[in-house]
């Protein structure tokens, strides 16, 4: 469980940890669109330059970051086979069957790999530097307008924040149900499929009876208080928008610019 | 059996910024047949002694030596196996690794997990019920159709039922009602007597550590700063408060007794002891009053 790296908050105090929570949302969701943009070696060379400036800036190690690529590692080696494979069209350097390593093959895999690369990056960037309950404020804000649909938005972010509040909590409990299990003799680590898929059921159903417990006396606790969403209820965590936001919104429109001047450019 | 811990250290998540020092060097024997009660407070290192007793993590240096297995960092997780096999652990609130269709079906499990044919287990499974006084009626039943303090008992015996050696109790009352409390203590006092269980006793009740354990380990930051006998352990009423530990009732009763006058003998830290010292100080005639 210890590998997770994708979704921890690592603390600290750089530039970006302490940029507010709705910038980095919305900087980190263009980002992506802003990949797109990019169409020659020039414009991937910039959005590495991006990437890298706001891997380093949170001073956070390298190692976590690389550490946090491992899970998603097959799913970009199975895309970058695809395109280096089965691409139609260019000039021809090898083929074999249905096989055919073309040189546009060749280049749209580096793309698709930068892609992935820069898109992981972004969002460890995110995640790491960013607290899940701060996250949740950025979102019911930025999902405020929704409300004059009649759109939950109170109740949605309250549900996103109970279930990112009990994920640690919900890992403490496998942890210690599978050390009772294993001190039972289950092996969690040897055996077949099959034996391995059986030994999930004496988890799930002790986790599964915990937390619908736990679910009901939150409710009970809730409305004990009389709790209700929405209407003139004060935050705890008050989000304010300073001049950094602004700045780091402004760097991020100068690479839009650069991006579409490599467009015309190359 | 014998568990001897040789310049043990553990670290969680070492080389991460989570790294994080949970023992620092420990050394201590635990003896066969003895009953040793570990105390300190919240965050003292406690649960991962238990965790590596049980052989369900490994330390980072040193090595703990059980009988015929020696655990260190580069341990297989067969000889791990091994270990469990004749180590069973009660974690705090068992009633949570309970899983099965029935009660009974649900103390068979460790058995069955161990090899043991169903009808072995089936039969391991009634003993260990029947040692932990749940009557037969209940034994198809639903296990999360029961009461917490019945709950608790098909836990106990969901370990008892792999006949363990050493046996692991972390904070076994915790959340039950006095009289369910004190009948567990007793229970676990009967099994260390007729089956020679080693029993590790993880406790913040100091009364129950004074009463039943013959051997105390208080640790503090990750590090032993005690090993001796409850006598040692409990009469010293100054380093206790150091250490930010509970005196026991009746040591703090004794001390009122002899304030008022009482000839107690400073060697008493359990009830036992105390009604009879003022049995004794009171046929006397006593100089009170």
């Amino acid at each position: 469980m210890s590998n997770m790296i994708i979704g921890r908050y690592v603390p600290g105090n750089s530039i970006i940890h302490r940029l507010d929570p709705r910038a980095k949302l919305i900087l980190s969701v263009s980002f992506i669109i802003l990949i797109f943009l990019a169409n020659n070696w020039l414009g991937y060379l910039i959005l590495g330059l991006f990437t890298l400036l706001a891997v380093a800036s949170t001073k956070i190690s390298l190692a976590i970051y690389l550490k946090g690529l491992k899970p998603v590692l097959w799913l970009i080696v199975f895309t970058i086979v695809l395109q280096l494979f089965f691409s139609p069209s260019g000039h021809v350097y090898w083929a074999f069957g249905p096989f055919t390593v073309t040189n546009t093959g060749i280049i749209n895999a580096v793309y698709v790999f930068l892609r992935f690369l820069f898109i992981i990056l972004m969002s460890t960037v995110l995640t790491l530097t960013t607290q899940p309950l701060a996250l949740a404020d950025a979102l019911e804000y930025l999902m405020k307008p929704l409300l004059k649909i009649k759109f939950p938005v109170y109740e949605l972010s309250l549900m996103l924040a109970i279930a990112l509040r009990f994920v640690p909590t919900l890992m403490d409990e496998t942890v210690k149900v599978m050390n009772a299990q294993r001190a039972r003799g289950v092996d969690f680590a040897n055996g077949s499929i099959v034996k391995r898929s059986k030994a999930i059921v004496p988890i799930l159903i002790p986790l599964f009876v915990g937390a619908i417990q736990r679910a009901i006396d939150l409710g009970d606790a809730m409305e004990a208080r009389g709790y209700q969403g929405g209407e003139n209820r004060t935050k705890f965590r008050v989000l304010a928008w300073q001049r950094r936001d602004s700045l780091a919104v402004l760097v991020f429109m100068c690479v839009l610019v650069i991006l579409v001047g490599t467009r015309f450019l190359m | 059996m014998a568990i001897e811990f040789k310049n043990v250290s553990y670290v969680y998540q070492p080389g991460t910024p989570f790294a994080n020092n949970a023992l620092t060097d420990l050394n201590f024997k635990i003896q066969p047949n003895s009953y040793t009660a570990l105390i300190g407070h919240t965050g003292s290192g406690k649960s991962t002694i238990l965790q590596l007793l049980d052989g369900l993590i490994k330390p980072t240096t040193g090595q703990i030596i059980f009988d015929d297995h020696v655990v260190d960092n580069k341990t297989s997780q067969k000889i791990l196996a091994k270990v469990r096999q004749h180590v069973g652990i009660v974690f705090q609130f068992p009633e949570s690794q309970l899983f099965e269709q029935t009660v009974l079906k649900d103390v068979m499990f460790g058995p069955l997990n161990f090899g043991k044919n169903p009808q072995e287990a089936q039969e391991l499974a009634q003993k260990a019920l029947r040692l932990v006084n749940l009557p037969e009626e209940h034994w198809q039943k639903s296990p999360f159709d029961l009461s917490g303090g019945q709950m608790r008992r098909v836990a106990i015996a969901g370990v008892l039922a792999i006949e363990p050696q050493v046996l692991i109790l972390d904070e076994p009352t915790a959340g039950l009602d006095p009289v369910g409390r004190k009948e567990m203590m007793a229970m676990f006092a009967e099994l260390h007597a007729t089956k020679n269980l080693t029993i590790i006793l993880v406790t913040h009740q100091m009364e129950d550590a004074a009463e039943y354990a013959d051997d105390v380990l208080v640790m503090a930051n990750g590090q032993l700063v005690k090993h001796a006998t409850p006598m040692e352990v409990f009469a010293d009423i100054t380093w206790l408060q150091a250490q930010q530990l509970d005196v026991p009732h009746t040591v703090l009763f004794k001390n009122k007794l002899s304030a008022q006058g009482f000839d107690l003998s400073a060697n008493i830290i359990n009830v036992e002891q105390l009604a009879l010292a003022l049995q004794r100080s009171l046929k006397k005639g006593g100089n009170h009053e």
